[in-house]
């Protein structure tokens, strides 16, 4: 191996290790005639100075900020945070429930008012759940003649057709409170939607079962007045006088 | 490693220090690889906050510094193969946003241009060699290429980069800056 090759091997393994070139290496390129050693000093020389300015040419950055502030969910510790406190979704669910939970305990307790003032309103009608005490169907179809004037007949059928209004407002109303409910609670609780349905499917039958004497009853006063007005539709010219507390059965 | 435990159990203030650590480093490589500054910090950031994530599988009796490169070299190869499926923003946008954000300093920037004609492997082994001041075999096992190969890439690399930086007129002792 010449001198040329040695020194040209010694270059090739300061480029690989990164050191200095010796100054018995340097003064060698530096007098050696030879194309091959001046071009490979050449180069040599070319890329330290470029590489030297290349290195020292770079952007500076400031990252730290950035990356700390959604950085810090990854720590461990702040992952063990995470899973001992239950996430804000979860407060802000817990909050919002049990104030819509006394909404709607609240919407439920009105309609149950309403509905018994509906019941109490209704009950200084002619019908009245508790086994006509106030005065009867009958008795009422029989009096009305002589306070309106007209023919009983008119005024049973006034009268049907306004029990048929009060069954067909009654189931109105049921059906109205039962899906205002169904809503309320469907607001309150959105994560379950199936047991939410279940549960307001299972009040409006609870609430249908309770109302089904009240049907009944409607239904069996509603024959009766049939059948006086068929049988007999003179005895309405015979009804007797009620003063207030006979009407309202406190008599 | 020291920062590594004291990351591991959750310390902020560790966290800070070692982006402050290695953030330099990490853009280092990134811009040299993807020649794009937005790109670069992106890729930087998610290089840190893997690191960190992943901090667990870092064996402590290896240095920490290649292990982070590791995953910013993936990270920036993941980008380019990405960049690679959009080549508009390649050939028009992204270089010329590199040379608009690098200050004019000659010599350096003859070299930046020149880089783009190595290969992509190539280029990483000379970044990671001069840019980050890493060993051949740290880089052999960062990358997972032989020694051998690193030496003969790094000094082909040095031959195309001195015949373009020849090609272009320039010599030794005509740096401007």
């Amino acid at each position: 191996m010449s001198s040329c090759d040695t020194y040209r091997n010694i270059l090739k393994q300061a480029v690989e290790q990164k050191t200095a070139l010796s100054s018995d290496t340097l003064s060698h390129f530096k007098s050696c005639e030879s194309p091959q050693c001046q071009a490979e000093f050449f180069d040599f020389q070319l890329l330290e100075a470029a590489i030297s300015a290349w290195k020292q040419n770079l952007p500076k950055v400031d990252l730290v900020d950035r990356i700390v502030g959604s950085g810090t969910t990854l720590l461990p510790s702040q992952h063990v945070t995470n899973v001992e406190s239950p996430p804000p979704f979860t407060k802000v669910s817990a909050a919002a429930t049990r104030p819509s939970s006394m909404t709607a305990l609240g919407v439920v307790a009105a309609a149950l008012s309403l509905c018994l003032l509906v019941m109490t309103t209704r009950s200084s009608n002619p019908v009245n759940s508790e086994g006509f005490q106030g005065p009867s169907i009958n008795e009422l179809a029989q009096a009305a003649p002589q306070q309106g004037g007209g023919p009983p007949t008119v005024e049973a059928a006034e009268l049907e057709s306004e029990l048929k209004e009060f069954g067909k407002l009654t189931g109105s109303w049921v059906q109205g409170a039962a899906s205002k409910l169904s809503g309320t609670m469907t607001v309150v609780l959105l994560n379950q939607e199936t047991p939410t349905k279940e549960t307001s499917s299972s009040w409006f039958s609870e609430f249908t079962e309770q109302i089904e004497p009240l049907e009944s009853k409607l239904d069996a006063t509603l024959k009766l007045l049939r059948d006086s007005i068929s049988k007999s539709p003179d005895d309405a010219t015979e009804t007797r006088q009620f003063n207030q507390n006979e009407y309202f059965g406190f008599a | 490693m020291e920062l590594a435990q004291r990351c591991l159990s959750g310390d902020t203030e560790a966290l800070r220090e070692f982006t402050e650590t290695f953030q330099q480093q990490v853009f280092a490589l990134c811009f040299r690889m993807l020649r794009h500054r937005q790109d670069a910090e992106d890729t930087t950031q998610e290089t840190l906050l893997r690191a960190v994530k992943y901090l667990k599988s870092w064996d402590p009796n290896l240095p920490l510094r290649p292990w982070i490169l590791q995953i910013a070299a993936n990270r920036c190869r993941t980008a380019l193969g990405k960049r690679a499926k959009r080549p508009n923003l390649v050939e028009v946008g992204l270089l010329e946003s590199s040379e608009s954000e690098l200050p004019p300093s000659g010599l350096a920037e003859e070299l930046d241009q020149a880089l783009t004609v190595l290969k992509e492997p190539q280029r990483e082994c000379f970044v990671m060699f001069y840019q980050q001041e890493l060993s051949i075999q740290e880089i052999s096992t960062i990358t997972g290429i032989p020694d051998g190969t690193i030496k003969t890439w790094l000094h082909r690399s040095r031959k195309r980069l001195a015949e373009h930086l020849g090609n272009r007129g320039i010599h030794p002792h005509s740096t401007h800056d």
